[in-house]
C-alpha cells in the first residue's frame, strides 16, 4: 500500500506530461541564455546593494537559487527542498547523539540511504527494472516490466552528492553541524553550481555562508574573465563540435574511418568545452558573489598518462569518490589486490553516476583497465607536476605521451557517447578499419576553434583558466586587456554554434 | 564596487552601441525578401498575376514571358507556411489579382518552420517581409539571432563589395543563371536527391505533409472566395534527378495535388516533373532551371498550357 502511494505520488508529480505541456514548462535558464543575462545583473545588484546583512544575503541566495532551478521545473523544488531538509536534520541529530556512535551511525546511514533511494528512483529505476526483466527473460520468466517515464531532475546527482558529503563529514567530525538552516539551504542550492557542479564540500562552501562576504574588485574581474572563457568554450568550441558530432554519430554507418575519427575528436572536445565551460562560468559567477568554488578541471588533455588525466578531469567528483568511497574501502593502505578492487569500484561507480546505461559502466570499466596497470606498477603518481614546466613546448616524449593519453581518452568518449555497447564497438571498429580516403563533409570549422582552445590553454596551463591574464607583462596595459575582452566576447558571439543544452545537466 | 560597475557599464554600453550600429548597417544591405515586399507594395494596385513558391519558381518562372502585370514574389527555401502568410497578408490589398501561380518544389511538403532547421528564414521574414512568427523577441534582431551568418552578409556587402541581391525588376532571381552554375553540379545530383528524401523519412506520422496539404487547401479556399484561379505548378527537374527521386514521395505529392484540384474548381495542376523537353543547359542544378535559359523556355511552355487548360487566354491580357 505504501509502495502504491509512493508510486502514485511520483506519477502525479513527476511523470512526463504531453509534449505540448512541456513546451511551456521546460525552459532551462542556461548560462548562455538571454534569461541568464538578465537574471545575473539583477541578482548581483540586489545581493550587494539591497540584501547587505548576512542573514538576508543568504536568504536571498536561497530564493534566487530556487527561482533559477524552478525556471526549469518548479515541481522538482519540492524534491530538492526535501533532500536539503533531511540532510540538515541529520546534522542536528548527529550532534544531539554525540558520544553515541551507534545511533550516529544509524542516522548517517538512514540519511544516505534516503538520498540514494531518491536518486535511484529518479535516475536508475528504469535501468534496474529493464535489466531485471531481461535477466528473468534469459531464464525463461516473462516479466511485464512497465517502464516509468520519469523525468530526470536536472542536476540531481550533483546536489545529492553535496548533501551526502555534509552528512558524512559531520559523522566523521570533519565539520560541525550547522544550526543555520538558511545557510545550509544556500550551501545546497547555490545557483551557479547547482545543476552541474563543481560538487562542493561542506568543509569548503558551508563556512563561506557563515561569514560576511566583502566585494573584491580583483575577484570580480577574475570571475568575469572566467565567465568569458567559459562562454567561449561552451558556445564556440562545444556547440560547434556538437553539430558535427550529432550528424556523424547519428549516421555513423555511412561514414568513412577519418570521418568517424573526426566525430570522436569533436566529441572529446565537445564534452570538455561543455563541461569545463560550465564549471568556469559557475566558478566565475560565484566569485562575483564573493564565494570561492573548488577547481573542477586542470587542462586534462595535457595529461601524460591516464592517472594524471583523472587528477585533472572533473576534480570535484573524482575527489568526492576518493574521499567517500575509496578511502573508506581502505584506499591504497591495504594489500595490492584490495587496492585494485577499490580502484575498480570507484571507476565503476563513477561510470554509473553518469547515467543509467551500460555504456557509462563500460566507460568506467575501460578507464579502470587503463588505470590499473599504472597502479600495479606503482606509476599512478608519476606525473603530478605541470607538463613542460618553464618551457614553451613539450619534449617529443611528453608530446607522444599526451597524444597517446588523448587517444585512450578519445576511445573512452566513444563508449560514453554511443547509445549502446554494440554501437560503441561498431563505431570503433569502423573508425579503425574503414580507412578510405575521403574528405570529411562535416564542418572543418570546429578544428579551428579546437586549435585556438589548445593554444590558449597550453600557454596558460599554469593558470587557473585560459583567460586569466592578470596585470603583468603586456597585460599591464588596460587597453590590451580590453582588446582581449572585446575579441573574445565578439568572437564568442559571432562564432557560436547552435545553442545546445549542457551535457552534464542530465547527470 | 563603483569601479567594477563603471567598467562593466562601459564595456556593455560600447558593445550595445556597436551592435546597434551593425544592426542598422545590416538592414541597409539589399536582399531579395525586402525587394519582393517592395515589389508587392509598390505594384499592389496593378498586380493581376502573382507567382509565389520556393526557389523552383524564383528562378524558373519569368513574368516577362507571361502576361502583363505579373510579378514573381517566390523566395528560395520558402516554406508553405510563409507562402500562406504572404497571401493572407496581401490578398486583400491586391484588388485586381486574378491568377496565382504557385511553383511547388516537391520536397517542400516536408518542410516547415522548425527553428532548429532554419532560423534565418524566420528572422528574415520577420524583419524584411513583416511576417512574424511572434515567438521570440530575438527574431527582431538579425545580428542577435543570426550571429556569424549576419556578419557574413555584412562583410559580403561592405567589405568584399559583392552583390547580395540578384532579382530583376519583375522578381526573377538571376543567381540561378548559367554563369553562376557550379562545375560539379551533375555530380551533386545523387546527394541532393537523397537529402530531399530524408525529410520525408523524418516526418513520422506524416504530420508535416498533412499540415502542408491543408495549407494548400486554405489558400485554395481563400482564392476561391475572391474569384482567383490557383495554378499549382511543378517545374521540370533534370532527368537524372527525376530517376533518383523517391517514387513513394513523388506519389504522395501527386496525391496531395490531386486532392486539392478535385476539391476546388478554381485550382489547376500543371506537372512538368519528368518532362523530357529540357536539356542539360536548361538546368542550374538537379532541381532548378537556369533563370536565363531553362526558366524562359519553361515559362513559355507554362503560359501556353495555362491558357489551354484554363481556357481564358484572351481575358488574360
Amino acid at each position: 500500500m505504501q509502495g502504491f502511494i509512493v508510486l502514485l505520488f511520483i506519477n502525479l508529480l513527476f511523470l512526463r506530461r504531453k509534449p505540448n505541456f512541456y513546451f511551456f514548462i521546460i525552459i532551462y535558464m542556461l548560462f548562455n541564455s538571454i534569461e541568464f543575462l538578465v537574471f545575473l545583473p539583477i541578482v548581483f545588484l540586489l545581493y550587494w546593494f539591497v540584501f547587505k546583512p548576512l542573514k538576508w544575503q543568504n536568504l536571498f541566495v536561497v530564493v534566487v537559487s530556487y527561482i533559477f532551478y524552478g525556471w526549469w521545473d518548479w515541481r522538482f523544488l519540492i524534491l530538492m527542498g526535501f533532500t536539503t531538509l533531511c540532510s540538515f536534520l541529520s546534522g542536528l541529530f548527529l550532534e544531539r547523539y554525540e558520544g553515541c556512535r551507534s545511533k550516529q551511525k544509524w542516522i548517517s546511514v538512514s540519511n544516505i540511504t534516503l538520498n540514494l533511494l531518491i536518486l535511484c528512483i529518479f535516475k536508475y529505476c528504469n535501468f534496474f527494472g529493464e535489466n531485471l526483466a531481461l535477466l528473468c527473460q534469459s531464464v525463461g520468466w516473462e516479466i511485464d516490466w512497465v517502464t516509468l517515464d520519469i523525468l530526470l531532475p536536472v542536476g540531481i546527482s550533483f546536489y545529492t552528492f553535496q548533501a551526502l558529503s555534509y552528512t558524512i563529514d559531520v559523522y566523521q567530525h570533519k565539520i560541525k553541524p550547522t544550526h543555520d538552516i538558511v545557510a545550509f539551504f544556500a550551501f545546497i542550492s547555490f545557483f551557479p553550481q547547482l545543476v552541474a557542479g563543481p560538487i562542493e564540500r561542506a568543509t569548503n562552501l558551508l563556512p563561506q555562508f557563515s561569514v560576511k562576504r566583502n566585494f573584491s574588485y580583483e575577484k570580480a574581474v577574475d570571475g568575469m574573465q572566467q565567465i568569458l572563457w567559459g562562454l567561449f568554450k561552451k558556445m564556440v568550441v562545444a556547440d560547434n563540435c556538437a553539430m558535427a558530432v550529432n550528424a556523424i554519430f547519428s549516421d555513423y554507418q555511412a561514414m568513412s574511418g577519418p570521418e568517424l575519427l573526426m566525430g570522436a575528436i569533436f566529441f572529446t572536445f565537445q564534452i570538455y568545452g561543455d563541461f569545463s565551460g560550465y564549471s568556469d562560468i559557475a566558478i566565475g559567477t560565484a566569485r562575483l558573489f564573493g564565494i570561492n568554488l573548488m577547481r573542477n578541471f586542470n587542462y586534462p588533455y595535457f595529461s601524460r598518462d591516464i592517472a594524471e588525466f583523472w587528477r585533472r578531469w572533473h576534480i570535484s567528483l573524482t575527489t568526492w569518490f576518493r574521499d567517500y568511497i575509496y578511502f573508506p574501502l581502505g584506499g591504497s593502505r591495504c594489500s595490492k589486490l584490495k587496492t585494485m578492487r577499490n580502484t575498480l569500484v570507484i571507476f565503476l561507480v563513477s561510470g554509473f553516476w553518469h547515467g543509467a546505461n551500460w555504456t557509462f559502466i563500460c566507460w568506467g570499466a575501460y578507464h579502470a583497465l587503463l588505470f590499473l596497470p599504472l597502479l600495479v606498477l606503482g606509476m599512478n603518481r608519476k606525473y603530478t607536476d605541470e607538463v613542460a614546466k618553464g618551457r614553451l613546448l613539450p619534449s617529443v616524449k611528453e608530446f607522444i605521451q599526451m597524444l597517446l593519453t588523448f587517444f585512450c581518452v578519445l576511445i573512452g568518449w566513444i563508449i560514453f557517447r554511443a547509445e549502446n555497447i554494440h554501437q560503441a564497438w561498431d563505431y570503433i571498429v569502423r573508425m579503425i578499419t574503414g580507412f578510405r580516403f575521403a574528405l570529411p563533409a562535416h564542418g572543418k570549422d570546429p578544428f579551428i576553434y579546437i586549435g585556438i582552445l589548445l593554444v590558449v590553454e597550453w600557454l596558460q596551463r599554469n593558470k587557473q583558466f585560459g583567460l586569466q591574464i592578470g596585470t603583468h607583462g603586456i597585460f599591464r596595459y588596460r587597453t590590451v586587456r580590453w582588446v582581449v575582452y572585446y575579441v573574445v566576447f565578439i568572437s564568442t558571439f559571432l562564432l557560436a554554434g547552435q545553442q545546445e543544452e549542457f551535457i552534464y545537466f542530465q547527470f | 564596487m563603483k569601479r567594477f560597475l563603471k567598467y562593466v557599464a562601459i564595456f556593455a554600453v560600447s558593445l550595445i552601441l556597436l551592435a546597434a550600429g551593425t544592426e542598422y548597417m545590416l538592414r541597409q544591405v539589399p536582399n531579395s525578401l525586402a525587394y519582393k515586399r517592395h515589389l508587392l507594395e509598390t505594384h499592389k494596385g496593378e498586380v493581376k498575376n502573382l507567382i509565389i513558391g520556393s526557389s523552383v519558381a524564383n528562378c524558373g518562372i519569368n513574368p516577362a514571358y507571361l502576361w502583363g502585370s505579373t510579378y514573381n514574389v517566390a523566395i528560395s527555401g520558402e516554406w508553405f507556411r510563409f507562402n500562406q502568410k504572404l497571401i493572407n497578408r496581401y490578398i486583400d490589398d491586391l484588388p485586381h489579382l486574378k491568377r496565382l501561380v504557385w511553383g511547388i518544389c516537391f520536397h517542400s511538403f516536408w518542410m516547415d518552420d522548425n527553428p532548429d532547421i532554419d532560423i534565418s528564414s524566420i528572422v528574415n521574414h520577420n524583419i524584411y517581409m513583416g511576417i512574424s512568427e511572434g515567438r521570440n523577441l530575438l527574431y527582431d534582431s538579425e545580428l542577435l539571432s543570426l550571429g556569424a551568418l549576419s556578419m557574413r552578409k555584412w562583410s559580403k556587402y561592405y567589405i568584399r563589395r559583392k552583390p547580395t541581391m540578384h532579382c530583376d525588376s519583375l522578381g526573377v532571381d538571376h543567381s540561378y543563371d548559367l554563369e553562376c552554375r557550379k562545375r560539379e553540379w551533375l555530380e551533386e545530383i545523387p546527394s541532393m536527391a537523397y537529402n530531399q528524401h530524408k525529410a520525408m523519412i523524418e516526418d513520422k506520422g506524416k504530420r508535416l505533409y498533412r499540415e502542408n496539404v491543408n495549407r494548400i487547401h486554405e489558400i485554395a479556399a481563400l482564392c476561391h472566395d475572391r474569384g482567383i484561379t490557383l495554378f499549382l505548378v511543378m517545374p521540370p527537374v533534370h532527368p537524372s534527378y527525376f530517376e533518383l527521386v523517391n517514387k513513394e514521395q513523388l506519389a504522395m505529392v501527386r496525391a496531395a495535388i490531386k486532392e486539392v484540384t478535385e476539391r476546388w474548381d478554381n485550382v489547376y495542376s500543371m506537372e512538368y516533373f519528368g518532362d523530357p523537353r529540357f536539356a542539360d543547359d536548361d538546368f542550374y542544378d538537379g532541381n532548378h532551371l537556369s533563370a536565363d535559359k531553362g526558366g524562359i523556355k519553361f515559362t513559355k511552355i507554362l503560359k501556353h498550357d495555362i491558357e489551354v487548360v484554363s481556357g481564358f487566354a484572351e481575358s488574360l491580357n
